[in-house]
């Protein structure tokens, strides 16, 4: 097996779920409470990813941050390298595609916080950031979990948006699932098929304790 | 003049009728101040802007000194800043925090040993202290209205406002809690406005009674004189009884009570937990007036009176006595002529014993 893809892959599942995690439940949460009648354009912008090809979305952050482009330049400043085919390249690549996987669980999880909890909480004299971490996360956990799980593991499988951006460079950019893909061009099926076999078992694994969580918070 | 809280508002809604409340209720010794009215007037979005849940669109909320809403000065103050408490209809219990832990939200953790303390003490007067570690969807309906009442006071809000707070309970510990709360919020000596569309409650809570139909407060005062001189007919309607008197029961023998009001003595049926003080309720069609003494009769209370006033009413004619304590009797329009009822006169009232009610009020 490839080692190193694996051991990468599980560094951008990681590091993808982390900033969903921090990105993710404020904006769900806004989604979740807002009134604003715009509400349902972020809505929209959010869950793209689901239908648009992973070659658009990469077309567009390949364009959009590359060495031509103004923000392409500003990072290559700071940075001092190129945003595409690097880690950081795929990793904001995988972000913004996993928005939906991850905020749609979330939003669901906070909308199915009763509204007179929070209310409560706030006539009890508790400030509304505290009341989001000792009421409605705690209600939504499984939620949040879930919405978790379902990142980590769409990142895992990630092909597309991964390749477009970040090409095929070992222990750079290239995934279990180009590795995968690699392997069978290289007619090394051997390979491919244990790493195939692994992510299937993964994601088996996976929805099935997502939809262990959904059970739970369904009876909560 | 003692420190009141002050509201005179408006909210509008696009779906629905605007809300337009003006009320005043006392807020430095214990009190009950109940907003009485049919279910949908208005009354939980008033006690919503109160909390400041809601906000109103025009007008202005003043606790005391401090100002908590003004439209022209676009002051709201935030619910965490108000120091209200708050019940809801449905108790709202944090369903992932034991009994415990609901009624020791709100305190400050900075005291944690201080905090402990104060929860059991409050659990203790609650008599549910054997529920603390218990989570609220194993607790009855009853366990969870005191449950949710002890977070309410637990942390001694300024003000507490009570949603149909008895509302959701069976009839029987409806009645019992009751009794309870009222006495509860006098311990405390707390300032409280209780939301409710039942009569009874209303009586049996209320110092004042703000009454609110169709979105509008429409009269204000002592619950007696409210609900015995209602200012129109809308409120006549909704109050339902012309009769309403601070009574005291003397003694209670083989489920009848004797009871003193005014300088009269009436006689009723006991209420299911004797007390000493009751409210007396009397519909006017349930008073007799007769000019000749009959021999003999069923009705329990035959007393002489004065009649004071004499209003037509359609077809009936609202007849005002005093027989040791105000008293209004409903009678057709030619009964009012065949007896020919006069200012000033004298006559005998007949009221049977079950026409009596008799309202708890400690």
């Amino acid at each position: 097996m490839d080692t190193t893809a694996i051991w990468l892959t599980v560094r951008l599942a990681t590091w993808t779920t982390v900033i969903l995690l921090f990105l993710g439940l404020p904006l769900a949460y806004w989604l979740a409470t807002t009134r604003r009648w715009w509400r349902f354009a972020i809505d929209a912008a959010v869950a793209l990813p689901l239908l648009l090809p992973p070659t658009v979305l990469g077309f567009y952050l390949l364009v959009g941050l590359g060495p031509n482009s103004a923000p392409g330049r500003f990072y290559e400043a700071l940075v001092g390298r190129a945003l595409p085919f690097s880690f950081a390249g795929i990793l904001l690549a995988s972000v913004l595609y996993n928005l939906p996987f991850a905020v749609r669980p979330f939003a669901a999880a906070f909308a199915a916080v009763e509204r007179r909890l929070v209310e409560a909480s706030w006539c009890l004299g508790v400030s509304r950031a505290a009341t989001f971490f000792r009421v409605v996360v705690p209600l939504a956990w499984p939620g949040i979990l879930s919405g978790m799980v379902l990142a980590f593991a769409h990142t895992v499988g990630e092909f597309g948006v991964v390749l477009m951006v970040g090409g095929n460079i070992p222990g750079v950019t290239r995934t279990i699932s180009i590795a995968i893909y690699d392997d069978v061009q290289a007619l090394n099926y051997e390979r491919a098929a244990h790493s195939a076999l692994l992510l299937l078992v993964f994601a088996f694994t996976t929805l099935c304790v997502a939809y262990a969580l959904e059970r739970r918070s369904v009876r909560i | 003049m003692s420190a009141e809280l002050v509201a005179d508002f408006e909210k509008r809604f696009a779906s629905s009728a605007t809300i337009r409340a003006a009320l005043r209720c006392p807020i430095e010794r214990a009190g009950v101040t109940v907003l009485f009215g049919p279910s949908g007037g208005g009354k939980t979005t008033v006690l919503r802007c109160l909390a400041g849940l809601e906000r109103p669109d025009s007008g202005r909320i003043t606790f005391g000194d401090d100002m908590w809403y003004d439209a022209a000065q676009g002051v709201s103050v935030p619910p965490q800043q108000r120091g209200v408490g708050l019940l809801f209809q449905e108790y709202a219990l944090f369903p992932h925090l034991t009994v415990a832990g609901n009624v020791g939200y709100g305190m400050d953790h900075r005291h944690a040993q201080n905090a402990k303390e104060q929860v059991r003490e409050i659990l203790a007067r609650m008599r549910i202290e054997q529920l603390a570690d218990r989570y609220p969807r194993h607790l009855s309906g009853g366990q969870q209205q005191r449950v949710a009442l002890a977070r309410t006071l637990a942390c001694r809000p300024r003000l507490v406002l009570l949603d149909e707070p008895l509302s959701a309970l069976d009839a029987q510990v409806r009645e019992q809690l009751r009794g309870e709360l009222r006495k509860l919020l006098f311990e405390l000596a707390q300032p409280a406005i209780v939301v409710t569309h039942d009569r009874t409650e209303a009586l049996a809570l209320g110092d004042a009674v703000v009454v609110m139909i169709d979105g509008r407060t429409i009269q204000a005062g002592a619950v007696h004189d409210v609900f015995s001189h209602p200012r129109d007919p809308s409120v006549a309607r909704v109050v339902g009884i012309e009769t309403v008197v601070p009574g005291a029961i003397l003694e209670v023998a083989d489920g009848l009570a004797t009871v003193q009001v005014g300088t009269a003595q009436l006689m009723a049926m006991s209420p299911a937990h004797p007390v000493r003080n009751v409210v007396v309720c009397i519909r006017g069609e349930d008073v007799i007036l007769e000019r000749e003494q009959v021999g003999q009769t069923s009705a329990r209370n035959r007393l002489p009176a004065r009649i004071v006033s004499r209003t037509a009413e359609g077809p009936m004619v609202r007849i005002g006595l005093e027989c040791g304590f105000a008293l209004t009797a409903l009678v057709t329009r030619p009964a009012c002529d065949e007896l020919n009822l006069r200012i000033g006169e004298t006559i005998t009232v007949l009221i049977k014993a079950p026409a009596v009610h008799l309202v708890p009020h400690d």
